[in-house]
């Protein structure tokens, strides 16, 4: 499970700064990512 | 008379080997078009300033005896496609300043045809995100109601077509760009097979997902424009080459689940579609409702794979340049820190299980129909940077897939137009467009032009 402090942390690692206003939106978009991650290994699961 | 702008491609070339037409009249016709409506539709971004010359070569080219369709004739390029000595931003102040070095390969190809480059058109900034009204550009509008979005990312190729400046206008397509904007403006997008196309010259947005193919006013120009731009024609059947077959005998799965149960799919969208399914059978075709793999899984491998790649593709632009990115595609490229290898890793082994689930699930059948969008172009003003906008479609599947996939029009809602998606097999781009081909003349949809 990947923290607030982890995304930032990889954000900074790429030289990316986001204002608070970006880094919220770029927040939601990343754990709806991690969600869709999730997505694919529970259809994975189902294929195995 | 007709103005020649709004002559077909097949018309163009009949008047231009007669002799009643020239392609620099053919030219002017369409820069007179810009003229009059790119203050309207933001559609246009570069004009070639050499089209007037290149109109010329092409009917110096005819006159020593060349007789392609396509001699002469001007098309329109996406900001994301390369054209030697143009502008080649990709919508994006990023790359302010710089101009292509040489044609894509697409473009390449055309022009050794004779085709006319007019210049180029508006992109959604890298192809990510849009529209974003905070750009120094305006976002194109969308013909039918310049209050409202023309989708994207080939925002302006759509506009151009769906607006009347030219027949046809290249556009590039990750998750949708090329079929959702045609959906939109009421033109038809072929999204062709994987690789069938270069994607030499085009700014990659996620080489595994991306496609160049061609938007066009019919569905046979469309299917032209294809054969144009194959890059090893010998490996391909033409898409061309159908197009008086009909649908007779042809066996359509009807992916009705994918999009009717979804509560943001308009009551017009489902009824517009069932109301297509329902010409396709009466024109000979079987079709049969079909249950489709999970179209979600689609969607998050799709989403992984383009967020992974995209970022891999901006990661030494975000050191240098990270100033000049607009808000939305610097939060959207952002997305993809979240991710890991192995992440990625699983996304590239379910595209391919996804790959052949969607085979399987077409065993017995032709093609598949859906819709392209569940709703019409929204408004402008629903996008004021104050939250997300999500524009419902069902076209990223196929870019996980790689399979050929055509949108054409198919009715209206609101007075704004809505597409309907015909989806075969590798190798298959002659069927969907004989499919396409005889909707599209039994029907009227394709015929209706916004008025300006």
């Amino acid at each position: 499970m990947m923290s607030k402090a982890d995304f930032a942390a990889r954000l900074a690692a790429l030289g990316l700064t986001l204002d608070d206003r970006a880094f919220a939106a770029a927040w939601a978009g990343a754990q709806h990512l991690r969600g869709e991650v999730a997505r694919v290994q529970a259809w994975l699961a189902t294929q195995a | 008379m007709t103005d020649p702008a709004d002559l077909s491609l097949s018309d163009a070339a009949a008047a231009l080997q007669a002799g009643t037409l020239t392609a620099r009249t053919l030219t002017m016709a369409a820069l007179d078009r810009v003229a009059a409506r790119n203050d309207s539709l933001h559609a246009v971004t570069h004009l070639n300033p050499q089209a007037l010359a290149e109109a010329d070569h092409a009917d110096a080219m005819r006159a020593a005896g060349q007789t392609g369709p396509l001699c002469g004739i001007p098309f329109l390029v996406k900001d994301l496609i390369d054209v030697a000595d143009l502008p080649a931003t990709s919508g994006s102040a990023v790359l302010a300043g710089r101009v292509a070095p040489t044609d894509a390969a697409s473009v390449a190809l055309l022009r050794a045809q004779g085709a006319v480059v007019l210049g180029k058109v508006a992109t959604y900034e890298f192809a990510m995100v849009g529209p974003d009204l905070a750009l120094p550009d305006p976002p194109a509008r969308n013909p039918w109601n310049l209050a409202h979005i023309t989708g994207g990312s080939s925002s302006g190729s759509a506009a151009a077509v769906a607006g009347g400046l030219v027949r046809f206008a290249l556009g590039t397509d990750t998750g949708g760009s090329i079929r959702s904007p045609a959906a939109y403006c009421g033109c038809v997008g072929l999204k062709p097979g994987y690789d069938r196309v270069s994607r030499g010259g085009a700014f990659p947005l996620s080489p595994s997902l991306d496609h160049v193919g061609p938007l066009a006013a019919t569905v046979a120009e469309a299917a032209l424009i294809l054969d144009a731009i194959t890059g090893n024609p010998a490996l391909w059947r033409a898409a061309s080459s159908q197009l008086r077959r009909g649908v007779g005998g042809l066996r359509i799965g009807y992916a009705r689940d994918w999009f009717a149960n979804d509560p943001q799919a308009t009551p017009a969208l489902i009824r517009a579609m069932d109301d297509a399914a329902a010409q396709l059978s009466m024109l000979g075709a079987t079709i049969t409702p079909i249950t489709l793999p999970d179209y979600a899984a689609y969607e998050a491998a799709g989403s992984i794979i383009l967020h992974a790649e995209a970022l891999d593709q901006h990661r030494d632009l975000i050191r240098d340049k990270q100033a000049f990115y607009g808000r939305p595609v610097l939060q959207c490229l952002a997305f993809g820190a979240a991710l890991d290898a192995e992440d990625v890793a699983q996304a590239r082994i379910a595209q391919s299980a996804l790959r052949n689930a969607m085979l399987a699930a077409m065993d017995g059948f032709d093609l598949l129909i859906t819709a392209t969008t569940l709703t019409p172009a929204l408004p402008f003003a629903a996008f004021d940077g104050t939250k997300a906008v999500w524009t419902p479609m069902r076209t990223i599947p196929f870019n996980v897939t790689g399979q050929p996939v055509l949108s054409l029009p198919i009715g209206f809602d609101g007075g704004l137009p809505l597409g309907m998606q015909i989806i075969g097999r590798i190798g298959d781009e002659d069927l969907i467009c004989a499919a396409g081909h005889a909707f599209e003349q039994t029907t009227d949809h394709s015929a209706q032009r916004p008025l300006f």
